[in-house]
């Protein structure tokens, strides 16, 4: 996919407008963009933030989001500090991004 | 004869019981051959005991089974109520000479 | 400083008008700035919990799902009315979330001992 037509898909903020357009490749590409690269790490709490937002209709704080990686995952990787290292941006806005979920309210 | 006492006026309310006027107002206009039918907020109302204010009323009471299913009523409504479809909202609308919504 | 705590009560049955979304929002945003927060459903409120509620006959998103995170965001302080649960004869059981039962007099010292109320 072009970068125009990529671009085209996404709100101003990044985010993706439709929600069931979502992929794998799709979120690779939108990785890609940011000259970001997704790692098996990367897809687990991908993963989890989709998860989340089917059960809740909500896309996770940070909060929660470590609650849910401890609750799937295990302790070690349900703290704040596994997903900041993992992420550049904060973690939860930047795992559903690519996760193709609305940006998280009230996100610090 | 008969015309002038089947198929009058449907009282439609929207709102639960806690808006106590809307009913009291309703109930004060009722005659016979009139209908009440309960949508949204109001099909908490064909539920348990609440129920006994409205079929003391002696006209048919028919309630909107999409709203009573969204609220997760459908075990709760008494068997008194008559549950009814869109479609059959639609016809009752055109049977009846008018309606009137209390809202 | 201490921060304060929040209550914040909810009086409308769903699908009515976006104050019980607009009231949940802000409970979720205290959470992400950890102010102690409480909830009050109070009335036709009791109604929002109510279990198997199925949005999607009104091509709806179910807000039902949404409380149901609050334990997720570490809001626990979660309170009815007794007699609101009577009311619509209801037990604690038909409640998609666990809530403190309390009475008129509990609900008055919540009121009182709450810092500030939010009450849309």
């Amino acid at each position: 996919m072009k970068r125009e037509q990529l671009l085209s898909l996404l709100d101003d903020e990044g985010y993706l407008l439709d929600l069931s357009s979502w992929s794998k490749p799709l979120a690779m590409q939108l990785a890609e963009l940011d000259n970001f690269q997704l790692t098996e790490q990367h897809w687990e709490v991908i993963e989890i933030v989709r998860e989340f937002y089917q059960t809740y209709e909500l896309s996770p704080a940070m909060r929660p989001l470590v609650k849910a990686m401890a609750n799937k995952y295990g302790p070690q990787k349900g703290k704040s500090i596994y997903l900041m290292k993992l992420f550049s941006d904060s973690p939860p806005k930047q795992a559903a991004r690519y996760a193709g979920m609305p940006k998280p309210l009230n996100c610090l | 004869m008969m015309s002038d006492t089947i198929f009058q006026t449907l009282h439609i309310i929207n709102k639960t019981s806690s808006h106590s006027d809307l009913y009291t107002d309703c109930f004060k206009t009722l005659l016979p051959g009139d209908a009440i039918l309960l949508i949204e907020g109001a099909v908490y109302s064909a539920c348990g005991q609440q129920v006994c204010d409205l079929l003391k009323q002696q006209v048919p009471l028919y309630a909107l089974n999409i709203d009573i299913q969204a609220r997760g009523l459908t075990q709760r409504i008494h068997s008194q109520v008559i549950s009814i479809d869109d479609d059959t909202f639609v016809s009752l609308t055109c049977q009846y000479k008018k309606s009137i919504s209390w809202f | 400083m201490a921060n304060k705590n929040l209550l914040l009560i909810f009086r409308n049955p769903p699908f009515s008008d976006s104050s019980n979304r607009d009231t949940l929002d802000i409970a979720l945003a205290c959470s992400a700035f950890e102010i102690p927060v409480s909830l009050l459903f109070l009335g036709d409120g009791v109604l929002q919990l109510i279990r198997g509620q199925q949005s999607k006959t009104l091509q709806q998103k179910n807000l039902l799902n949404t409380f149901n995170a609050l334990a997720m965001y570490d809001i626990d302080q979660l309170f009815v009315l007794q007699s609101d649960l009577q009311r619509f004869e209801l037990i604690a059981a038909d409640l998609s979330i666990d809530c403190q039962l309390i009475c008129e007099t509990q609900m008055a010292k919540l009121i009182r001992q709450s810092d500030r109320i939010i009450n849309l």
